[in-house]
C-alpha cells in the first residue's frame, strides 16, 4: 500500500520529469538523498512559489549556478546578450517551479477541486524555510537538483 | 499576417509559448509580449490582435480580469482569447470558457497540445490567404 508520503514523492517525481523534459529536453531521475554529494559549485539559485489553496505551502527548486546555466541555456537556445545571465537564469527557474507546482496539484487534488498559487520569487544562496520540510534530489544531466516541499501536501491525493 | 499578443510575466513562458506557435504554424506571424494584461490592453489601444495568448497570474492585471476587458470591449470582443496557466483545473476552465476564453491549456504545453486548439485560428489564417 502506498502511504501518503510515498504518494506525494511520486507526484513530485513526475511533475519534475515532465516538466524538465517538456521544457529544457533535459532528464531528471530522483535520487536518494544519500547519493547526492556536496556540489564544488557552492553558489545556489533558488525559486520558490507558495502555495494558497486548499492546502498552504511552498516549493523550492534549488539548483547550483553552473546547473542553471545549463537549464537556462537548453530552454533558450541560445544566450540573449540584452538580459543578463542572472535574470534569465531566476526567470528560468522561477518559469519551471511555477510549471511544477501547477502540474502537481493538478495531479494531487480531485479534478473538481481547485487550488491557487502565488507568484513565484527567487534568491541566491539557501533560501529561508521552516523546519517541517522535505526534500527531494534528482539527477539532472549529471547535475544535482533540489525541490523543496512544506506543507500539508501528503494530506492530499489519496484518493 | 496575423497579429498574436502573448502576456506572461514570465519572458521564459513567453518564449516557449512562442516557440510552440512557431512550430504549430505561426511562423509568419507579428508577435507583441507583454508582462501582463494592462501592457496587453495598451499594446491592443493601438491595434487590435488577431489572437491573445495569456498567462492567468500575472501582477497588475491577471488573465481572467483581461479576458473580462477584452470581451467586454465592442472594438476587441470578437479576439480570440488562448489561456495557458499552471493553475488549471475544471473549474476555472469552465468560468474561463464562460467569460468567452477560446480555450484553456495547462502548462506545460507542447506544439502537440497547442495544435489541436489552434485549428481553427489556423485554418482562418489560410482561408485568408
Amino acid at each position: 500500500m502506498t502511504t501518503p508520503n510515498e504518494n506525494l514523492a511520486e507526484k513530485i517525481f513526475e511533475a519534475v520529469a515532465e516538466t524538465f523534459e517538456n521544457m529544457a529536453f533535459m532528464e531528471a531521475v530522483p535520487v536518494s538523498s544519500d547519493d547526492v554529494e556536496p556540489s564544488s559549485d557552492s553558489t545556489l539559485l533558488w525559486s520558490r512559489i507558495a502555495v494558497l489553496q486548499p492546502v498552504e505551502g511552498e516549493l523550492t527548486l534549488l539548483a547550483s549556478e553552473g546547473l542553471a546555466g545549463e537549464i537556462t541555456e537548453a530552454i533558450f537556445g541560445e544566450t540573449d546578450e540584452d538580459a543578463s545571465p542572472d535574470d534569465m537564469a531566476f526567470d528560468a527557474l522561477a518559469e519551471l517551479i511555477n510549471t511544477i507546482a501547477g502540474r502537481l496539484m493538478a495531479e494531487l487534488i480531485p479534478q473538481d477541486q481547485a487550488f491557487e498559487l502565488g507568484l513565484p520569487e527567487t534568491g541566491k544562496g539557501w533560501p529561508q524555510g521552516s523546519e517541517e520540510e522535505i526534500a527531494y534530489h534528482f539527477d539532472l544531466e549529471g547535475h544535482k537538483l533540489m525541490i523543496i516541499v512544506q506543507g500539508e501536501f501528503d494530506s492530499l491525493g489519496m484518493g | 499576417m496575423k497579429r498574436i499578443v502573448i502576456a506572461d510575466d514570465s519572458g521564459t513562458a513567453r518564449m516557449f509559448i512562442r516557440r510552440c506557435l512557431d512550430i504549430v504554424g505561426c511562423a509568419e506571424a507579428e508577435y507583441a509580449e507583454a508582462a501582463n494584461g494592462k501592457e496587453v490592453l495598451e499594446i491592443l489601444k493601438d491595434r487590435p490582435a488577431d489572437m491573445v495568448v495569456t498567462d492567468l497570474n500575472m501582477p497588475e492585471m491577471n488573465g481572467l480580469d483581461l479576458l473580462k476587458r477584452i470581451k467586454a470591449s465592442p472594438r476587441l470582443n470578437e479576439t480570440p482569447v488562448l489561456v495557458i496557466t499552471s493553475a488549471a483545473n475544471p473549474e476555472r476552465v469552465q468560468e474561463l470558457e464562460r467569460w468567452g476564453a477560446m480555450a484553456v491549456l495547462s502548462k506545460p504545453i507542447s506544439p502537440a497540445t497547442l495544435a489541436p486548439v489552434l485549428a481553427e485560428f489556423l485554418d482562418n489564417e489560410e482561408d485568408a490567404d
